[in-house]
């Protein structure tokens, strides 16, 4: 399963991030994972194929964001990140033309 | 009909033509005179202005016989014999006449015509040939021809000139190398025969005892020996010798002193114990006559291992460089006396090798071969430009003047080399063209279909040889092939790849790719290629590693180095082919 613990048509509890993109093109944090990456070392949620954050960059957009370490990201501008490869992750979140991006998050214990 | 007068210039006749024409147009009589009158003064303007045109091509020509005959002066040949190859082209005489006077007399140049046959081109194809002078080395180097060839040539003559130097005489090379054949055959048929009569003479001499049926045994055994013997002997060592070496071939002779010793040994003990006492026991006679069959097959066998197998093993590797041009080539050998390897890397050499031209060596010569030396300096009149021009002029001209001859630039050659190989590939298409062309006009004839013209393939070959002729000579001149072909080996050529349905691509073949020296020697008239063995050891020792000796034939010199082969050490490693299983493992962080 994609998501580890949940079953289809449930609802995760998530929260929406727009992250702004800075003037030399990147965004400041690092992705991890994918349907195509060992799930069995993800260290954020075992054998959960989803793209997680694993690095943030100090004062970079993305943490004046709110993003945090270990935030699974399940869609960015419409696009689904839940069952995508790392590439295509990539290259979903790379795409200059989008100033502003916003992310749907989930992150452990959140709470409805 | 117009008593038009064309004008004899080259290019003017044109004009002259052009503008008679012209005038003509608005006359409606002459109008359709006028063609017919254009085309009529076409073939006077051309054939008169081809001489003028090869005359043209006749130049570039000498440029090129300049360059080669400093070539050969540089070399300092003597002997230069003049091949008189002119004899076939007694139709051109006149025109040869008249351009004798431009030739040197060192360098033959041959200009042939052929008429046109094809209704096409109404040109005549004038095709220049040149003959390089032969060098005759009659008398310069040729290796001491002692030894004859075959596997039981007797060679006393070579003890007794161990010690002389390399004889060059030449005349008397036939003679000794059929006296140690004629030698050697004359040991075989007495070691063949010993056996034969060893069991006849006691029959003619007295009557020894009769015997039965051991005796017919050893008869039969005796007469199947003697034909194995014999058919192995013709199959192995009867051959057409092929080459001559300088000194002993020490495991010849050392085969040809054991089977005279043997044959000396048996033919005593018989003398003592069976001719004189007059021994009455036959069947002795005949085992002992069985046992020499024996002992000389197994001397078969101890020749066919030293002469034959040993060297098949690799024992050394062996490079072989070419001196005038830089070729080289890697070869195993094995274990052989320096003379015997020399052979054998000779008959690599003439199979492996490109062919050697000598005139490729000289080969990017540009069309303006003065461009780098002279400066062209104008002195602009007028103005307040003039003395930057001359400073600047001057300045180039000073360094101009330190260059040396030779280097005129840094990058000269390089460019000089692009641009020859663009023209030879240029000149290449254009003769695929042409030569394609050319084969689309030839159709095989077909029993049911009549035709208007009915050839054999020589005569469709001289058809078809005038559309090719001018692009090929281009190619061959440009690549330095011309002595190699004139116009009845092209047609030759020709003809037989016509007979055998061949492609334009595989005519083109053999100008494309020379093939080894071995065409070469073939196309030589004598079939003897001499080449001289220089080495500080003894040639006849066996190779050892580290050395180098050189082979000279004419220019061409080929220095071989001895190296080892390695030691292989071969190792089993265990392979686990129950643990053979894979997974995939990707982690990987991408910073967006």
């Amino acid at each position: 399963m994609a998501t580890v613990g949940l079953t289809g048509g449930e609802s995760i509890p998530c929260v929406d991030i727009e992250v702004h993109r800075s003037s030399t093109g990147g965004l400041g944090f690092s992705i991890a994972g994918g349907i195509d990456q060992d799930s069995s070392k993800n260290p954020f949620l075992r054998n959960d194929k989803g793209v997680f954050v694993s690095k943030i960059v100090q004062q970079g957009p993305a943490e004046l964001a709110g993003l945090k370490i270990g935030d699974k990201l399940l869609s960015v501008n419409g696009y689904d990140l839940l069952l995508v490869t790392h590439d295509h992750a990539v290259k979903l979140l790379r795409k200059q033309k989008d100033q502003i991006l916003r992310l749907k998050v989930t992150r452990q214990g959140m709470a409805w | 009909m117009d008593p038009d007068n064309p004008d004899t210039s080259d290019d003017g006749g044109f004009l002259a033509v052009a503008a008679t024409a012209a005038t003509e147009a608005g006359n409606l009589n002459n109008s359709a005179a006028a063609p017919t009158d254009n085309s009529g003064n076409v073939s006077p303007t051309k054939s008169s202005s081809s001489p003028s045109k090869t005359s043209r091509r006749n130049r570039g020509k000498e440029s090129d016989e300049e360059s080669q005959k400093s070539h050969r002066s540089k070399k300092g040949r003597k002997n230069r014999n003049k091949d008189p190859e002119t004899t076939d082209y007694d139709s051109d005489r006149s025109r040869r006449s008249h351009r004798k006077s431009r030739n040197d007399g060192d360098n033959k140049s041959v200009n042939f015509s052929s008429a046109a046959l094809t209704t096409d081109s109404e040109r005549e194809e004038v095709i220049e040939v040149q003959i390089l002078p032969q060098d005759d080395n009659w008398g310069d180097n040729t290796t001491a021809i002692t030894s004859g060839t075959s596997e039981r040539s007797w060679s006393d003559l070579d003890i007794s000139r161990l010690g002389r130097p390399i004889d060059r005489r030449r005349h008397g090379l036939d003679c000794h190398r059929y006296f140690g054949y004629i030698v050697a055959i004359g040991l075989g048929a007495a070691a063949f025969f010993s056996p034969v009569a060893f069991v006849i003479i006691p029959n003619t001499m007295w009557t020894p005892n009769p015997c039965g049926t051991p005796c017919d045994g050893l008869f039969i055994s005796m007469a199947f020996k003697l034909f194995i013997l014999a058919v192995g002997t013709w199959a192995l060592f009867v051959r057409k010798p092929r080459y001559t070496l300088p000194r002993l071939y020490v495991y010849r002779l050392a085969v040809l002193a054991l089977i005279l010793v043997l044959l000396v040994a048996y033919w005593l003990f018989y003398g003592v114990r069976v001719i004189i006492p007059g021994e009455l026991d036959y069947e002795g006679t005949v085992q002992y006559a069985v046992s020499l069959v024996d002992a000389l097959l197994f001397v078969h066998y101890l020749a066919l291992i030293l002469l034959e197998l040993r060297q098949l093993q690799p024992a050394y590797m062996i490079k072989v460089v070419r001196s005038p041009d830089g070729a080289s080539k890697y070869y195993t050998i094995g274990q052989l006396s320096i003379q015997r390897a020399a052979i054998w890397i000779l008959e690599q050499y003439y199979r492996d090798f490109h062919i050697y031209n000598p005139h490729l060596l000289h080969v990017p010569t540009s069309r303006t071969p003065n461009k780098a030396n002279k400066y062209k300096f104008y002195s602009v009149d007028g103005g307040g430009n003039n003395e930057s021009v001359t400073g600047r002029a001057r300045a180039v001209m000073a360094s101009e003047g330190r260059r040396k001859e030779t280097g005129v630039g840094r990058n000269d050659r390089f460019y000089e080399e692009q641009e020859y190989d663009r023209r030879v590939k240029k000149r290449k298409a254009r003769l695929e063209i042409a030569t394609e062309d050319a084969f689309t006009h030839i159709k095989r004839l077909h029993e049911d279909r009549g035709a208007s013209h009915v050839m054999d393939p020589t005569e469709a070959a001289q058809a078809i040889f005038p559309s090719i002729a001018r692009s090929l000579q281009k190619y061959l001149r440009v690549t330095r092939q011309q002595p190699r072909w004139n116009m009845d080996t092209v047609i030759r050529h020709l003809a037989t790849c016509i007979s055998y349905n061949m492609s334009p691509k595989a005519f083109l073949e053999a100008f494309f790719t020379p093939g080894p020296p071995v065409v070469d020697s073939i196309r030589d008239t004598t079939s003897n290629q001499t080449w001289e063995l220089v080495s500080d050891t003894l040639v006849s020792r066996s190779l050892c590693e580290g050395t180098t000796f050189q082979l000279r034939h004419r220019e061409i010199q080929l220095q071989v180095y001895i190296m080892r082969i390695p030691h292989f050490k071969l190792n089993e490693e265990a392979y686990d082919y129950k643990n053979n299983r894979f997974t995939l493992r990707l982690q990987s962080e991408t910073s967006v």
